[in-house]
């Protein structure tokens, strides 16, 4: 009986207790700094291998880049100027934890475009700050006529730069990068770019007025032309950024 | 026994607590560096590939844009095409427009001619831009079209009216300058030109035959204000930024206004090239 007793009571407090904390305490840290630094770094070298095997490809293809109806170049300036306008917008991650955005970078290479946002999250339940690294995909989208620029999370990690404080924090870390990263991308929204897809041409009407051997009224009524234009194909370089697009719909009204 | 049954009960739980913990779970560093070596050397030899065939251009510009000729040409067809009235000619009273004085057997009398009233619908048939040189551009542009006017006079004396067909015509070329605006725009501001057109009637009143024709001069600047062609860029933007007010997840949008500057817009041999910097302001 007495055994018995023992054996229920064990099994109790192992349940009872969150075993990954007692067997923590025991064995110690579960977070490596370096593994997670080495994991996003191997992340990154496989999105741009991938990435450059596209348009690699799409190089080798007969058809020129450059010839669609229409052609924008976005340099890397343009890029660093929309992304600049998340430097100290505040978030929420959860219920007790909310973020700033400290500082973006942006790194464009040969087929992609990365964001890397270095964020300070602050834990009201642990009344601590964490340094996070969230790394993000650039593309675009055409939503409702409207060309916007998306951020794609799709790695989270905790800044190894940081140092010291990650010892203190491990729960939270380990509570931070297991966040849903499709929550953290609605959080970021979509950017609507500065270019329209739909125009209108407005010639407004004239008249000239010939008294001579004739006398006569000379008169162009409105013109109004709607016209639209589709996305071909994005093809990201490391100075910039080239959308392709075509001439789609045009009407007289 | 008991003892051992106690002990082996201890590790089962020890190990089943330790299998419990739900940790990260990520590769070594040893295989993320593999991993780091494979890709390093793939893409050595795509930069080689991408470097060999990557289009040329100047990115200086936040924005550069590039509009080919030919999509210009689409949009003017589309006007061209239309079955609409492109052009108005409303023919006002013209008192006289053709006057002989005549005299038979010493008694003199003028045979004359007035337009009283007239329209005459003219469509726009032809309109392309053909040239393109630094900040000029040249259009050839016809319009065609014809009508009835009523006109009256007199004829050896006798008063009459008739309603004879009109003819009207007018190609030409005309040259815009391109000029940039800070709201987003190409400006095409037209050239002074005199424009000729050319009239003609096949009047016949009574039995007075009259062919008659005449070059109106109009002034191009006065028939066509400078016509400003989105530049596909917009002026307004919202940014998505994330709502930091407690409670509340997702986006707050927050209006911006983009400043152009430093706009060029330059004529090449098939494209109209557009170029400009961008200030961001809240």
């Amino acid at each position: 009986m007495r055994i018995l007793f023992f054996m229920m009571m064990l099994f109790s407090t192992a349940f009872l207790f969150n075993g990954c904390s007692i067997i923590k305490k025991i064995a110690g840290a579960d977070i490596d700094p370096e593994e997670f630094d080495a994991h996003r770094k191997a992340k990154m070298y496989e999105i741009r291998h991938n990435s450059m095997m596209s348009l690699s490809q799409r190089l080798l293809d007969s058809k020129p880049v450059n010839d669609a109806d229409i052609v924008f170049y976005l340099n890397e300036d343009f890029l660093i100027k929309i992304l600049s306008q998340f430097i100290g917008a505040r978030g929420i991650l959860d219920e007790s934890t909310t973020y700033i955005i400290n500082d973006v970078l942006l790194e464009l290479d040969y087929g992609s475009a990365l964001a890397h946002f270095e964020i300070e999250a602050y834990n009201e339940s642990y009344d601590i700050n964490v340094d996070l690294k969230l790394d993000c995909i650039i593309s675009l989208k055409i939503d409702k006529d409207e060309l916007n620029l998306l951020l794609e999370p799709f790695n989270i990690s905790p800044d190894v730069d940081a140092g010291g404080i990650l010892s203190s924090s491990e729960d939270l870390i380990r509570d931070l990068i297991k966040i849903n990263l499709a929550d953290i991308g609605k959080s970021l929204g979509q950017t609507k770019l500065p270019i329209d897809l739909k125009n209108s041409l407005d010639i407004s009407s004239n008249k000239a007025e010939v008294r001579s051997k004739v006398n006569l009224d000379f008169t162009i009524p409105d013109w109004k032309m709607d016209y639209s234009f589709k996305l071909r194909e994005v093809l990201i370089f490391r100075d910039a950024m080239i959308l392709a697009l075509d001439l789609n719909k045009s009407e007289v009204r | 026994m008991i003892k051992t049954v106690l002990s082996l009960c201890t590790s089962v739980l020890l190990v089943i607590s330790l299998v419990s913990c739900g940790g990260v779970s990520l590769p070594t560093v040893e295989e993320s560096n593999k991993n780091i070596d494979f890709y390093k050397g793939q893409i050595e030899s795509l930069e080689k590939t991408i470097e060999l065939y990557k289009p040329s251009f100047q990115a200086t510009n936040n924005i550069v844009l590039h509009v080919k000729t030919s999509a210009f040409n689409k949009l003017l067809r589309k006007l061209s095409d239309n079955k609409r009235e492109d052009v108005i000619i409303n023919f006002l009273q013209t008192k006289p427009l053709l006057s002989q004085k005549k005299s038979i057997l010493g008694i003199s009398y003028k045979n004359y001619l007035d337009i009283d009233t007239g329209y005459v619908k003219m469509d726009l048939t032809k309109l392309r831009f053909i040239e393109f040189f630094g900040q000029e551009i040249k259009a050839l542009i016809e319009i065609k079209g014809s009508g009835k006017i009523k006109v009256s006079g007199k004829y050896t004396g006798i008063p009459a009216t008739t309603a004879p067909e009109v003819s009207l015509y007018l190609m030409d070329t005309v040259s815009f300058d391109l000029v940039p605006s800070f709201s987003g725009h190409i400006m095409l501001t037209p050239k002074p030109k005199k424009l000729m057109l050319k009239t003609k009637i096949k009047i016949k009143l009574l039995s007075w035959k009259i062919p008659w024709y005449q070059e109106i001069p109009l002034e191009l600047t006065e028939i066509l204000d400078p016509v400003a062609i989105p530049a596909a860029v917009n002026t307004n933007i919202k940014f998505p930024l994330p709502s930091g007010t407690k409670g509340k997840k997702g986006v707050e949008y927050v209006p911006y206004t983009v400043k152009f500057s430093n706009i060029s817009i330059t004529a090449l041999k098939e494209i109209i090239e557009y170029r400009t910097d961008i200030e961001l302001i809240k």
